[in-house]
């Protein structure tokens, strides 16, 4: 268990969501050809490939989330490029020293998640990663609000939690962006896959954090 | 049923096919960075430079249409994925030097975002670049926002005329001005009878059974939102979509119109043709003057069965425009 975010965490966190999201690579995928183009698993797993080989690299916490963000751009594609882009981007820039207590963390997170709210309107409810996203980074503001003293394990359960449920969510939505929405009221019945993998790598976050 | 395409590792058919279309036409393209294609002889620097991006697997567009008169550059992503942001900036730091930069872009959710980071990777450094977006498809109905319909095969004649434009010496404000007014009067409308199948992921995208069509089903197999039918005539299928398309770009009588039967990949030049018939003999009726017209595979989706019906209006400078010379490799005029 640590009450500090560094890079080591980062570094941890990210092979675990790799391995995560690798073991659910078809169902991801099978999520995905409900509504969209059926690449989501092969896209994630590109995606976290990528953010671990650059936060791998020598660096500040900062500049090796800087790096991330420039290393899952430069690797993927499609619509969760510049979206996972730009949230890695915002938690560079949040990132204010090279060992984050809780606190410091949250703020990190809101400012991945301001960054990201540059590159998409999608809210909750609108059937995207955003309706795990957006629950998760609240959850870790309300944990901390609530308790000053709250716990890295606490802030971080509390966002996985938070981002599972966001994603069991997407079920009922009727999607509003990307190529699902062109499907309208059928798109209604099956989960979100880049809410399904993003409440994956929150759990993998939680994970490490636990068992640091 | 299981997938049955000619390829190698599945992580590479986007890095090969774009390898073997580089040597297929060296006289006109190269490959450069592994994801850009290039022109083989880079126009003069005093002159714009309209570059687009897109994913792969809609062979031949976009790569296809970079050539003298048309394109300078094509980013590729993925297959039907848009290209990561740093590798659009490498492409636009090609162009830093000429007289100007349009970023064509298919309002396609990937495609848009990663171009907006693109831009504004671009502008940290200095590079200015214009952007043209397209968004013509009807499926959401004749007077849905533009943000809401997507952008089809239309941005390859929208091409031919800005590409042209281009070529003359029109500065950055002309070629938008003139493309602006060509993409306000342009319209597409799509028909799906059997969908592709990924060539990565293998499985099939969206789902018709044997005796259905969707009219209005996008370039990669999604929905359209009315929902698949019973399968039609060529005449009933034709005059209801041409139709639609002469009533949501306002077309009157006398007007110049451009018509494109554009085949989804499985579907023959015979049914194209076919196709065209009845919509050339719709339009004449209302009384437009059919000046351009082609049956052709622009922009397809792997096996995919269906076509993509393409209508523009033009004026005497976009008409010229079309007309004008080029030299890409799937898109001669002399």
């Amino acid at each position: 268990m640590t009450n500090v975010f560094t890079k080591e965490l980062l570094v941890s966190a990210l092979k675990g969501a790799l391995a995560s999201v690798t073991e659910h690579f078809d169902e991801l995928n099978a999520l995905d050809a409900a509504t969209g183009d059926g690449d989501h698993g092969t896209a994630i797993e590109a995606t976290l490939k990528a953010a671990l080989e650059s936060a791998e690299q020598p660096g500040s916490l900062a500049d090796t989330l800087s790096n991330v963000a420039m290393g899952i751009m430069s690797a993927t594609g499609g619509s969760t490029s510049s979206l996972n882009g730009s949230f890695y981007m915002g938690l560079s820039s949040g990132a204010t020293s090279d060992s984050l207590d809780p606190a410091s963390t949250v703020k990190m997170y809101e400012s991945g998640l301001a960054m990201m709210g540059s590159m998409t309107n999608a809210k909750v409810g609108d059937k995207t990663m955003m309706d795990a996203m957006i629950p998760a980074v609240e959850a870790m503001t309300t944990t901390i609000a609530a308790n000053v003293d709250a716990s890295l394990a606490d802030v971080f359960n509390a966002a996985a939690a938070a981002a599972q449920s966001g994603a069991e969510k997407t079920k009922d939505y009727v999607a509003k962006f990307g190529r699902a929405r062109n499907l309208g009221d059928r798109s209604r019945g099956s989960q979100d896959a880049g809410a399904t993998s993003l409440a994956l790598v929150f759990k993998a976050f939680a994970d490490a954090v636990a068992n640091a | 049923m299981v997938m049955k395409k000619f390829m190698n590792d599945p992580q590479r058919v986007t890095n090969e096919l774009l390898e073997g279309y580089a040597l297929c036409y060296p006289d006109r393209v190269k490959l450069v960075s592994e994801k850009i294609v290039v022109r083989a002889t880079p126009k003069s620097k005093d002159k714009v430079a309209i570059v687009t991006l897109g994913g792969a697997g809609h062979e031949p567009a976009l790569s296809g249409f970079v050539g003298e008169g048309m394109l300078d550059a094509s980013v590729v992503g993925d297959i039907f994925a848009a290209p990561g942001a740093p590798k659009i900036v490498e492409a636009l730091r090609l162009f830093k030097d000429n007289a100007g930069i349009i970023l064509v872009v298919l309002n396609h959710e990937g495609d848009q975002r990663n171009a907006s980071m693109a831009l504004m990777m671009a502008e940290k450094e200095g590079i200015k670049v214009s952007k043209i977006v397209t968004a013509e498809d009807i499926a959401p109905g004749a007077d849905a926002p533009r943000s809401e319909r997507r952008g089809l095969g239309g941005c390859i004649p929208l091409i031919k005329v800005i590409g042209a434009a281009a070529e003359k010496g029109m500065s950055v404000d002309e070629i938008l001005a003139v493309g602006e007014r060509f993409n306000e009067r342009m319209a597409t409308l799509a028909v799906t009878l059997k969908v592709a199948t990924h060539p990565q992921a293998g499985q099939e995208i969206g789902a018709l059974a044997d005796d259905q069509m969707e009219i209005g089903m996008g370039q990669h197999g999604e929905g359209g939102g009315n929902g698949p039918e019973l399968m039609q005539s060529a005449d009933w299928v034709a005059e209801t979509m041409i139709k639609k398309l002469l009533y949501a770009i306002k077309a009157k009588a006398g007007e110049k119109l451009c018509l494109i039967i554009n085949g989804s990949g499985a579907t023959t030049l015979m049914e194209m043709f076919i196709v065209f018939r009845k919509a050339y003999a719709v339009a004449k009726e209302a009384g437009l003057e059919i000046v351009a017209s082609k049956c052709d595979e622009l922009l397809t989706v792997q096996e995919a069965a269906g076509f993509q019906m393409f209508v523009g209006i033009f004026d005497d400078e976009t008409l010229a425009l079309y007309n004008a010379p080029s030299d890409a490799p799937y898109w001669v005029n002399r």
